[in-house]
């Protein structure tokens, strides 16, 4: 018996009785035993209750073989037939014919009489659902479902040690099944290559966070430069003095700004007054703009870009703008959509250069062009293109992609006409220069941050494999 | 003898059963372990996916210009949904091995949806520098997007017109 004591309510058992743990429902309890921990285990069997419950196993192990070989004999005489004989004097003669108590002696006839008796409980059962017209592959379903089942929970109630050895080469039927070392192998190899396609992102999140920092700078010592105030400070605490301040100046700036947009927005006729108060600045900016997207789109610069480039004396910022542009410039010749660009570019420009003579009619033209443009370029590369003019899905992925950088670039124009189309046009250039400049680096700064996570959980998972593959799991 | 041999006969087959048993011990399926599909067709699915990414963010601009050219409101619903779904069908099911063929193309489709949630909201609540952000957020997006793309082929010579 075990030591301890046991619960009068639950029949649970424990050494210690402070630390006895109930079962659910317990009076003397409670709810059971805490989350995440095992209920008491039941009371060890005794010797004879074990040696009770193999006996136990042994009528319908005696009883399963018993029907199986009954029910095969069965059928086997089913398909001879009885040959005139009753089915009783089939089986009595079967029996007797082939184990007769004469040569085998009384125990080896008796045990094949044994062997027979479920047949007799058979029998009848079949032959009824046979005049019932069921038929006898049904019953033979029947018997053999039963028999897998009856075997089943023979098998689940056993221990020998055949068994053990069974799942020493099978596994246990609730062990998680072990991968192979080929697939092993084969997830090392992709997390290796994930972590180090990761590497290159994060190694670019780094440089743009880099060029975010840089642009601000550059914004903060312009602005610096450009107000006496912001001088007198320089000179008199220094530049870290001077940007913090400047920072402050912007960040008013920004917040009058982003209060009187707002009124702006809503507003309507407010915009069409702004429609007429554009400079000849403005224009400028246009055109300087759209010489960039010129120049892009006919690639005349792309071997000044990448021998600027390939000398390594650039700052972070005009390294990654140049390796848009030369992307940019790719798509462009692969595509061969630059000349139709530089021409509709061109057709602008000359708008824009009636625009800047004072053609008020011919201003608003080169608005609508760059619009129209716009819709142009975005429209060119849709799914429905991939296919059909020999583009695969990637090329016409990367097109559209490069379409879209396009439609960047002339968004950026259209927006800096917007930005000038006020009150304060210096202030509020400033404002939304910063508020841009801001974006970068909260856009900087999360891509890092997501890089960092998913470089990590590569590296670890890529650990993980790659040990799993090297080390004792896997069989194939 | 006869009665040793049967018992032999038996016990080979005993045996026999259990090495084939042995042989025969359970593994996961490549689906199963979490291996992403290799073939040609689900390659396929996901640059169609990419591409359908893409055509999303591109459908999101032109929709901004056209409002802009034609003074009406945009509707990003449709290229929003659009580019949603694409990023659900290139992500790599939970659990499951990501594919290196484009996972690295994920994160800027996510933070131009995320962009563009915040040109929708700002919208909405009529605020145009917030929406401005948005825009710098979905352009940064657009320029991340072009750097892990595989770069196109060898750029052949543009005929002089």
């Amino acid at each position: 018996m075990p030591t301890g004591v046991q619960c009068d309510g639950c029949k649970a058992w424990s050494s210690d009785p402070n630390a006895m743990v109930h079962r659910s429902g317990c009076p003397y309890g409670g709810g059971g035993p805490p989350p995440g921990r095992d209920p008491t285990p039941q009371r060890p069997m005794t010797p004879d209750e074990e040696a009770n419950q193999a006996l136990c196993l042994l009528f319908p192990l005696s009883a399963a073989g018993g029907v199986v070989f009954g029910g095969i004999w069965h059928v086997k005489r089913l398909g001879g037939g009885f040959k005139g004989k009753s089915a009783i004097r089939s089986w009595s003669d079967y029996i007797t014919d082939k184990y007769p108590l004469k040569d085998k002696g009384a125990s080896g006839g008796f045990w094949a009489r044994i062997g027979g008796l479920p047949f007799l409980v058979l029998y009848p059962v079949t032959w009824s659902l046979g005049k019932a017209g069921v038929g006898v592959g049904w019953c033979a379903v029947k018997v053999g479902e039963g028999s897998a089942w009856l075997g089943q929970k023979i098998w689940q109630g056993v221990s020998w040690p055949p068994k053990q050895v069974y799942y020493a080469f099978a596994g246990r039927p609730d062990e998680k099944p072990q991968p192979t070392k080929r697939q092993l192998e084969l997830a090392d190899f992709n997390f290796r290559q994930l972590r180090a396609e990761e590497a290159k992102v994060l190694a670019e999140a780094k440089a743009a966070r880099r060029v975010a920092a840089e642009k601000r700078d550059a914004l903060l010592d312009e602005l610096i430069t450009d107000d006496p105030d912001l001088q007198k400070v320089l000179a008199a605490e220094g530049l870290d003095a001077a940007r913090a301040r400047a920072t402050k100046k912007l960040d008013a700036y920004l917040q009058s700004y982003r209060e009187r947009a707002k009124i702006r927005q809503s507003q309507q006729e407010l915009i069409k007054e702004m429609d007429k108060t554009i400079s000849k600045a403005d224009q400028q900016l246009f055109e300087d703009g759209v010489g960039i997207v010129l120049d892009q789109a006919a690639g005349r610069l792309t071997k000044g870009w990448q021998d600027q480039l390939d000398s390594g004396k650039l700052t972070q910022a005009a390294r990654h703008d140049l390796r848009l542009k030369l992307n940019l410039a790719k798509w462009a010749d692969r595509t061969k959509t630059a000349q139709d660009n530089y021409y509709d570019l061109k057709d602008l420009g000359e708008s824009v250069k009636k625009a800047e003579a004072g053609d008020y009619e011919a201003r608003l033209e080169a608005h609508e062009k760059t619009g129209r443009m716009l819709i142009g370029w975005l429209d060119k590369v849709a799914p429905g293109k991939a296919g059909t003019v020999g583009l695969t899905a990637m090329d016409a992925a990367y097109s559209a992609t490069a379409h879209l950088m396009l439609g960047n670039v002339a968004s950026n124009i259209r927006n800096d006409m917007a930005r000038l189309q006020t009150a304060r046009p210096r202030e509020d250039a400033l404002a939304q220069r910063w508020s841009t400049i801001q974006s970068y680096g909260k856009f900087a700064a999360n891509t890092e941050r997501v890089a960092g996570i998913r470089m990590d959980y590569f590296t670890e998972l890529e650990k993980k494999h790659g040990t799993s593959a090297t080390g004792k799991e896997g069989s194939k | 003898m006869t009665g040793l041999r049967v018992a032999a006969l038996a016990a080979g087959v005993a045996l026999a059963a259990v090495l084939a048993a042995g042989c025969g011990r359970k593994h996961p399926t490549d689906e199963q372990f979490g291996l992403p599909d290799t073939s040609a067709q689900a390659a396929a699915a996901r640059e169609q996916a990419l591409l359908d990414g893409v055509a999303a963010m591109t459908a999101f601009q032109r929709e901004q210009v056209r409002a802009s050219v034609e003074k009406s409101a945009p509707n990003y619903g449709p290229a929003r949904a659009s580019l949603s779904g694409a990023i659900a069908r290139l992500r790599p099911a939970p659990g499951k091995i990501p594919a290196p063929q484009l996972e690295a193309c994920i994160p800027p489709l996510e933070s131009a949806l995320a962009a563009m949630d915040q040109v929708i909201a700002a919208g909405k609540a009529g605020d145009p520098v917030a929406a401005g952000e948005g825009w710098t957020i979905f352009n940064l997006s657009t320029e991340a997007l072009l750097l892990v793309l595989p770069p196109p082929p060898a750029a052949a010579d543009t005929p002089a017109r």
